[in-house]
């Protein structure tokens, strides 16, 4: 009968370790699970403060566009230009200068002046007169 | 000894702690399950934490044809208030005084409404009606107890009274119908669907965002894109406004239109309303005239007899007709010029609008060919323009008609038209004979950009023929040079071609000998036909008010400024120079006439 080796004998309560592993396993369920309920919630929580404030710049946005179309609505323009003592009138007929071709006057716009000369020939202002 | 009394004391404390901690759980038990006290304890304990919300939804907003917003959807405050709260803190007297003066409403009214202990919410401003937000940032500021305001969507129109008649309006009522116009008509695009969402609440009454049991998002409406130009539209609509004040007129209208695709890019009536108070506007201030009002034509129906008759052959611009002095009998009744001419061509019958003309050139027509010309123009049913309440004019079976209805219908009496039916039959005669269906409404897209529904031109019918056409429009040049009625019409640099036209108002028994419709219906330019334009003067009571007089100058005004806005070439051709058609000016070869 082979005697027993007192040394190597464990002192106190060994906890199996299967037990550690599944209470240390089981902590870090629940850890990922705080950790992912509070992610979850400042997530939420940032969602809506974001749908407020779009909602908010949407409004502000329409009463903005509101305002902006009353402005340049013909009828409080011609009011504005009346307070202002200014007053828009159509150009005379022989001020209007009508192109009747269209001409790519970038390549023709070179220093000679000749050329620039021959391009005022080229696109023939209409006179309707 | 002393050890064994340690002992029992932690013994005593671990109880206590024990017990303590056992309290608490069946205390979070019975709260988490909520045992006893029955059903009605969990069901107000969930309610009073459920929140259960419409989410506010925009209707699409209208465009003219040039992306300015014509009406949109704006969020505003309604005030509302909770009695119980109000009354128990016994402050309705200040309540109603602070909103009273705010509203400039009598404060015994507020004072009325706040006085019912039994109601935990009332409107104070009223169901639907918002305030501004200069009223609203006040009565945040009183802080007073148990009053607060509550988001509402409300339809605005930034251009006010300008396009009322073709915008239309929103009700008031929750589902915010589209009542009027546009708004009615296209109402199933419009129409945005509202969002639900069902939460819950914490203590401080905030949504717990992660008890969210169902969110539906809101469906924001499709936006619709008119034809109509903005400025063409204010153009119109100041010209009708002068004339209706220069002439004393009771209401004048107008429309332009594209002759080639048939776009309306103006359709005006005045008096007008303005759509963000339409709770304030009579019935008859919101009628559409343009399209919902039928009147007896007058002169201007008779290019539609002379089309016909030189479509048919029966006629040539040069025939020589005998217009009898002013009078003539016919089945023992007498027709009546306005000015008495002796011998006119056909040509001239359309330039000195002769009634006797006219009727003899409808009578060598023949009554069944008129009906068939008249029904293929549109005469008699609505031109099918994409609004409410369009009229379909008025033209009598031919079964119906007397031995005397084809003399009269020739000179626009006996049938009724509504301005945008006789518009569509100069567009035709200006398009080389075909008709384009009429239409407002460009497309309509999602928000998301998807188009939903696009409209392009579309030709219905083809009465006249192409050369028919061009005579036509040749002759109608001529009613507005010198010595024809419609000379105030002219448009310098400009070919203009149409017609005008008086007609005496039917009355119970007859006619009004002193009321009378006013118009001008005519083309620009002629030699390339662009915009046709109607204008309509109802009750004109100057001293002449003839369509040449009243309704010609308000046709020059608005076509002047048009086509400079919309930069259409000036007429370079022998009509503007007043060449006009030789054959026609010499009426060299008399022909067969009455």
């Amino acid at each position: 009968m082979a005697n027993k080796n007192r040394r190597k004998q464990i002192q106190g309560y060994a906890v199996p370790v299967p037990v550690v592993s599944v209470l240390v396993v089981a902590m870090l369920l629940l850890l990922a699970y705080v950790w992912l309920d509070v992610r979850g919630k400042a997530l939420g929580a940032r969602i809506k403060s974001l749908e407020q404030q779009q909602a908010e710049l949407q409004k502000k946005y329409d009463l903005e566009l509101l305002k902006w179309e009353r402005i340049k609505a013909p009828q409080n323009i011609e009011k504005m230009l009346a307070q202002n003592n200014c007053a828009m009138i159509w150009p005379e007929e022989g001020n209007i200068v009508r192109l009747n071709e269209s001409v790519d006057v970038a390549s023709r716009m070179t220093d000679d002046k000749s050329q620039l000369a021959q391009l005022s020939i080229l696109t023939k202002p209409l006179v309707h007169d | 000894m002393t050890e064994h009394k340690y002992q029992y004391r932690l013994f005593f404390v671990v109880l206590i702690v024990l017990g303590a901690l056992n309290g608490l759980i069946a205390r979070l038990v019975y709260l988490h399950f909520r045992f006893g006290e029955g059903v009605d304890r969990n069901v107000r304990i969930i309610e009073t934490r459920r929140l259960e919300r419409d989410l506010l939804v925009a209707r699409g907003k209208i465009f003219d044809c040039r992306g300015n917003t014509l009406a949109l959807d704006i969020v505003k405050k309604e005030i509302c208030a909770d009695p119980a709260v109000i009354l128990s803190n016994t402050c309705a007297e200040a309540v109603a005084a602070n909103i009273g003066r705010l509203l400039n409403v009598s404060p015994a009214r507020i004072r009325e409404r706040l006085n019912q202990p039994g109601r935990r919410f009332v409107y104070l401003g009223g169901y639907g009606r918002p305030v501004e937000e200069e009223q609203a940032a006040e009565l945040e500021n009183m802080k007073l107890p148990g009053l607060f305001m509550r988001d509402m969507m409300v339809r605005s129109y930034p251009r006010g009274n300008s396009m009322c008649h073709v915008l239309g309006y929103v009700n008031f009522d929750s589902e915010r119908v589209g009542s009027a116009g546009i708004e009615q008509k296209w109402h199933k695009y419009l129409y945005g669907v509202h969002g639900l969402l069902i939460s819950e609440l914490d203590g401080r009454r905030h949504e717990l965002y992660d008890r969210r049991l169902f969110e539906l998002k809101p469906r924001t409406g499709a936006d619709v894109t008119l034809t109509l130009d903005h400025y063409v539209q204010y153009v119109v609509e100041q010209a009708l406004e002068k004339a209706v004040r220069e002439n004393q007129a009771s209401a004048a209208w107008a429309i332009v239109e594209r002759v080639k695709t048939g776009e309306i890019m103006a359709m005006a009536s005045y008096p007008s309303y303005d759509p963000n108070n339409f709770q304030n506007a009579s019935p008859e201030l919101m009628r559409n005239r343009c399209i919902g009002v039928n009147y007896e034509p007058g002169s201007t129906f008779k290019m539609t007899v002379i089309a016909a008759a030189l479509n048919e052959k029966v006629v040539t611009s040069s025939q020589i007709f005998d217009c009898e002095n002013g009078t003539w009998i016919y089945n023992r009744r007498p027709l009546h010029d306005f000015h008495p001419y002796g011998m006119l061509s056909v040509a001239d019958i359309i330039k000195k609008s002769s009634n006797i003309g006219a009727a003899k050139v409808a009578v060598l027509l023949g009554q069944d060919k008129l009906y068939q010309y008249l029904r293929a123009f549109g005469i008699g049913r609505p031109t099918g323009i994409d609004l409410p309440g369009e009229e379909g004019g008025m033209l009598h079976p031919l079964p119906e008609w007397t031995s005397l209805s084809v003399t009269r219908v020739a000179i626009g009496h006996e049938v009724a038209v509504t301005a945008l039916q006789m518009l569509q039959v100069l567009c035709t005669i200006a398009n080389d004979g075909v008709l384009m269906r009429p239409y407002l409404v460009q497309q309509v897209a999602a928000p998301d950009g998807q188009i939903l529904f696009e409209q392009h031109p579309k030709a219905v019918g083809r009465p006249i023929q192409t050369e028919t056409a061009h005579e036509m429009k040749r002759l109608l040049a001529r009613v507005t040079e010198e010595g024809g009625t419609g000379h105030r019409a002219a448009v310098e640099g400009y070919s203009v071609a149409g017609k005008t036209g008086t007609a005496q108002k039917a009355i119970p028994g007859g006619y009004s000998d002193t009321l009378n419709m006013a118009s001008f219906t005519g083309f620009i330019p002629v030699d390339d036909p662009q915009l046709a334009i109607i204008v309509v003067l109802d009750e004109p009571k100057g001293a002449v008010h003839t369509g040449g007089v009243v309704a010609c100058p308000v046709f020059g005004e608005i076509a002047s400024q048009i086509v400079r806005y919309l930069d259409v070439p000036p007429s370079t051709t022998a009509v503007a120079e007043g060449k006009i058609n030789d054959k026609i000016a010499g009426l060299s070869s008399p022909g067969k006439g009455l």
